[in-house]
Parts: C-alpha cells; structure tokens; sequence
C-alpha cells in the first residue's frame, strides 16, 4: 500500500468500518471468556459513533480490536469479520496493521497522565509522529507540530514542546495526545473514553473540540463513553453495549428518544434532566463479570420485562423501531 | 528533572567523594605516559627492592623498577579493562534484557533460560578455564572474557523492567500511532529503564577491575611485563617480608579504586531511585 491512496477521496457515507458477528475472547491459564461476543458495527467515512457501555462491557477491548491493538498473547478473535476500508484486518499481519496505524487509523486514550513517555519532551514525541510521513525536504516537523498545538487550541507552542509530560496539566495533555493522534490525518479516529480522567469543565472542551475537528478533517470517530449525556452533543449514531453484546444500535436520535432494549431505558431513565425530582430511578443489580455472564440474554437477572425465553436464548440482532436491538420483545416478524 | 538529581547526587558525600576519585584515576590514567616519573619497564639492578624515598616514592621491585611509575601505567591498563568489559557486558545485557522483555513468548523463554546457564556457572571458574585454554591471552581477550560472563544478572533485570514497562499506555499509545518495533524499543522504552542500568555500570567496572586483578594475580590477566596492579601484587607476595610496599600500595589502589565506584553506584542507585 503507497502513500497515494491516503490523499484519494474517502466514497462518501461508504462504509469505512465493518465488523460483522467479532467474538474476542480474553485467555487465562487455560480458561477462557469471550469479552465481546458476536458485534455488529459498521462506521462510514467522516461519520460519528458512539459506543455506550458501563466499566466492564468490553467497548474498549471493541475499539482496541479496530485498530489492531489487542494483547497479542492474552487475547484472540475467534469468530466474525473485521474490516477496514475493505482490507480484511482479521487476517491481518503486524506489519499490516503497523501501516495503517496512525495513518488512517490513530487512538486517543483515556488517561492521558499515562499515555505520554514521562521521559521525552512534547516536541520529541509530537515530532516523531510527524517525521514518520513526512520526507526530510518537507514542511519542517517544528512548524507542523506548532500548526497541530494550535489546532487543538494549545498556545505558547514553543514552551509546551519544549515541556515533559510531567510539566502540563490533564487537560493540555490530552490536547497533545489529541494532536498526535490527528499528525497524521487518519481517517478514523477511535477516542477512548477520552474525558474520564478529567475535571467535568475540561471534558466539555475537549469533547468540543473532538466535535469541532471531526467535522474540519472529516474524518469518522468512534467515541467510546460511558457516559450517556454526552451521546446527543457528538455522535450521528449510537451502539450500547452490554456484557460484551452491542445490545442496542441506532441513529443517536432514535436510541436516546426511543430506547427499544430495556437496558437503554433503564440507563436514560437513570440520567438527570432539568425537570427530574426526588431520587432517580436505578438499575437494580450489577452487570456480569465477563468471566460469569448468565446463560440466555445476559440482562435478564435485571431486566424488569423478562419473561419465559429470556434465561435460555440469547436473542439475536432484529430490526426494531428505527434501531436494531437484541431483546425478545421484539420477535422476528 | 536533571536539576534535582544533581540536587539530591550532592547532598550525598560519598557518592561525590567515589566521583571525585574516579574523575582522578580516569585523569592519571590518560596521562598515564606523561604522568608517570620514570619508564615503568626501565630495570636498575643496581637499586633493586629498595623502599619509599623522595626518588622512588612507592620504592622499587625485584627489577629495581619504579613501582610507581608502573602502577600508573598499571592503572591505565586496569581501567581500560575495566570500563571496556563493563561496557561490553551492559550492551549485552541490555540489550538480551530489553528484547526477552518485549517480545516475550519463546525469545524470552530461551533467552532466560541462557541467562540460568550463565548465572548457576561460577563466573571466576570458568573465566579461569577459558583464559587457561587460551594461554598468554591478549588484554582484549581479558576484557573479552569479563565482559562476555557477566551480564546475565543485568540482562534479567533489564528484562524485568520491560516487563512492568511496556504494559504502560505511552507504549501502547506509541504503537497505535504506528512507530517501529526498534524504535519503540531503543526510544521509548530504554530511557525508562535505563536508570538501573546507569547503577550497574558502574558496580560493573569495580567488579571488573577486581576481577582482572585477581586473574592477573594468578597469572591469568594482564601478561608481564605489561604491568597491571594484580600483577604488581604478584611479584611483591614473594617479598613480602622485605619489600612491603611492593604488595601495599598496588593493594590500596585496588582498595580504593573498586570502593570509589561501588560508593558512586550506590550514590547514583539513591539518586535514580527514590523508592529505596
């Protein structure tokens, strides 16, 4: 694969992402569990997803997947398809995943106190991305690095490139992990959870800003939270997921207006709005441990709605509303 | 980062004294030739085994030569081997060290089990049985042989580093933006285990200058007339009773030379290390 394809035109609204029924079970000793079972997520060029799950549902072992960054020696793919601008990525090599890292497909991780090398300046680490496309006669990697601080509105770009890690604040270096992720315009950008570690002021910002640069590079997202209110502010599209299932997956409109998975209602029902009063209404139970999900539909313990089928099969994907969900409620038609 | 090191290297007296002595011996030693009074090789049967005086400050051998123009040469040899066989030891070591760390599976598997063979040998032995084998060695082969045995115990160490390092975001974050293997490895995760490397270094080269004296006192290291402080030592055990410079002072250099870089290793461990 040459440079060149990276500067053709992306089909518009063609699919960029396609995952197809992808089980990824982790390995322990001799024992087993899948983490994600049979996901269905397809992600078009310059388009939003958002996928909503609480701590433990396996959304960032999914996003881990897409780019090809799962523990090699402690996890494996064992069914369904994956692929990326119509490579097939499970059949992937390292080396084919090294050539479309960062370069069409980049991260942004959740604690960006962690994800920085403590013992290299910004300008180095920003630098090194930069320099692995561009030939030592171009646009001098200073400049560049400067014009991606000041993209994502860092300012004094001589200072904070000349600082370590340890020098700047949660917020600045998540916009520098955000600038290093987009050095090399990649088409996809997986963000995960990329507001957790932050004060509630900052995650606004940066999910802005995430928004504003989405729509400049036109580039797709995936946007991996756990937190619901944000879904409306950024995504065109939202997949819940739940003990490894993408459980619910529609137009962020539908899913947040009309949740069919009473897993959705429960968690919206959950959330505080302005006209909400006394003591919300909570999901009774915990969510399963990933080595310990219940036979049937893995939300059935705390499903108010259950009924006869659901602690025995576990329901497929069906059409529903305007959203495709996993539930027996809604039987095929 | 660097200032606070300094900072804190300071505030610790022998740690700067072992600096001060070694910046001294690596001084000597370089201007070895032009530092020394007379040449270590030139005999003078008519002033053999005679003691300290204003001419001869540390006295004269069985040869009549100066004992201290020859433990400055000496000294040159020493720390030559010294800090070449602690420098070919810790590249090996670290580099076996980083990548059985990386890459774990079979390479770390194999690697270690390397590292079990050369550790369960007796170093001092089988140093003894090469040199043995290679009769009137070289002191490349000396420097060879002590840098070539040990390194296993820092490249476990180096291992184990890699090991909690490179499970660390920042490494994950460098492949998800596509960086080389190598480049991961020598730019990301070597400077963030390089501070026990920099402490054994220089433990290094004072078990190393120990243990070419000790081979040289057998007969084993550096070959006459090529003087190093072990064999000086050697010829002064068979004069002991009449010439006790000749053993003493080649003894206090060893002394105080291998004391001068554990106290700096030590001194850099704390600096390195806030944890102990």
């Amino acid at each position: 694969m040459t440079k060149t394809d990276n500067l053709a035109p992306l089909s518009v609204g063609g699919d960029l992402v396609s995952v197809q029924g992808l089980t990824v079970e982790y390995i322990s000793g001799k024992s087993a569990f899948a983490a994600v079972r049979e996901a269905n997520l397809t992600i078009r060029a310059g388009e939003t997803v958002a996928l909503v799950g609480e701590s433990g549902c396996g959304k960032t072992t999914l996003a881990l997947s897409l780019i090809g960054l799962l523990p090699s020696k402690q996890s494996r793919i064992t069914a369904g398809s994956l692929s990326f601008d119509g490579q097939d990525m499970r059949a992937a090599s390292n080396d084919d995943w090294r050539i479309l890292r960062g370069r069409r497909i980049a991260m942004v991780f959740q604690d960006p106190f962690a994800a920085l090398n403590p013992v290299l300046t910004i300008g180095h680490q920003l630098g090194e991305t930069i320099e692995l496309d561009s030939p030592k006669d171009g646009e001098p990697p200073k400049a560049r690095a400067a014009e991606l601080l000041k993209m994502v509105q860092l300012d004094e770009s001589e200072r904070i490139l000349r600082s370590y890690p340890h020098q700047m604040s949660g917020g600045q270096r998540q916009r520098v992990m955000i600038a290093m992720a987009l050095a090399r315009r990649p088409d996809l950008l997986i963000a995960d959870e990329p507001t957790t570690a932050l004060d509630v002021t900052i995650q606004d910002e940066i999910v802005k800003l995430l928004r504003r640069l989405q729509e400049e590079l036109r580039m797709a997202m995936l946007f991996v939270t756990h937190n619901v209110g944000l879904v409306q502010q950024i995504a065109a599209r939202t997949a819940v997921m739940y003990a490894g299932r993408i459980v619910e997956h529609g137009s962020s409109a539908s899913v947040l207006s009309d949740p069919q998975h009473p897993y959705t209602q429960g968690l919206l029902k959950s959330l505080p709005t302005l006209t909400s009063r006394g003591t919300l209404p909570i999901l009774e139970g915990q969510p399963p441990e990933p080595a310990h999900v219940p036979p049937g539909c893995a939300f059935h313990p705390r499903c108010p709605r259950r009924f006869e089928p659901c602690d025995k099969v576990d329901p497929a994907e069906r059409p529903s509303g305007s959203s495709l969900t996993r539930c027996h409620l809604y039987p095929e038609q | 980062m660097l200032r606070l090191y300094w900072k804190r290297f300071l505030s610790n007296p022998l740690a700067v004294a072992g600096a001060l002595v070694i910046v001294a011996l690596a001084v000597s030693g370089l201007a070895a030739p032009s530092l020394a009074p007379m040449d270590p090789l030139a005999q003078d049967l008519f002033a053999r085994l005679k003691g300290p005086s204003a001419a001869h400050w540390f006295g004269t051998d069985e040869l009549g030569r100066d004992v201290f123009s020859r433990m400055i040469a000496g000294l040159r040899v020493s720390l030559l081997i010294g800090f070449m066989s602690a420098f070919i030891s810790i590249s090996i070591g670290t580099v076996l060290g980083l990548i059985a760390g990386y890459w774990r599976g079979w390479v770390d598997a194999i690697l270690m089990r390397v590292v079990d063979i050369v550790l369960c040998f007796p170093t001092l032995f089988l140093i003894l049985m090469i040199l043995a084998v290679l009769d009137k060695p070289s002191i490349y082969m000396v420097m060879a042989v002590i840098g070539l045995t040990s390194w296993a115990g820092l490249a476990r160490m180096v291992r184990g580093e890699v090991l909690s390092m490179r499970e660390r975001d920042f490494i994950l974050v460098a492949r998800g933006l596509g960086l080389s293997t190598p480049r991961i490895m020598l730019v990301h995760l070597l400077p963030n285990v390089i501070s026990p490397v920099i402490v054994a270094a220089t433990l290094t080269v004072g078990a190393a200058i120990l243990t070419e004296s000790g081979l040289s006192f057998l007969g084993l290291g550096v070959q006459p007339p090529l003087p190093s402080w072990g064999n000086i030592l050697t010829s002064g055990k068979d004069f002991i009773h009449v010439a006790w410079w000749l053993s003493l002072f080649p003894g206090l250099a060893i002394l105080v030379t291998v004391l001068a870089f554990n106290l700096l290793g030590e001194g850099l461990r704390d600096v390195l290390d806030p944890r102990l």
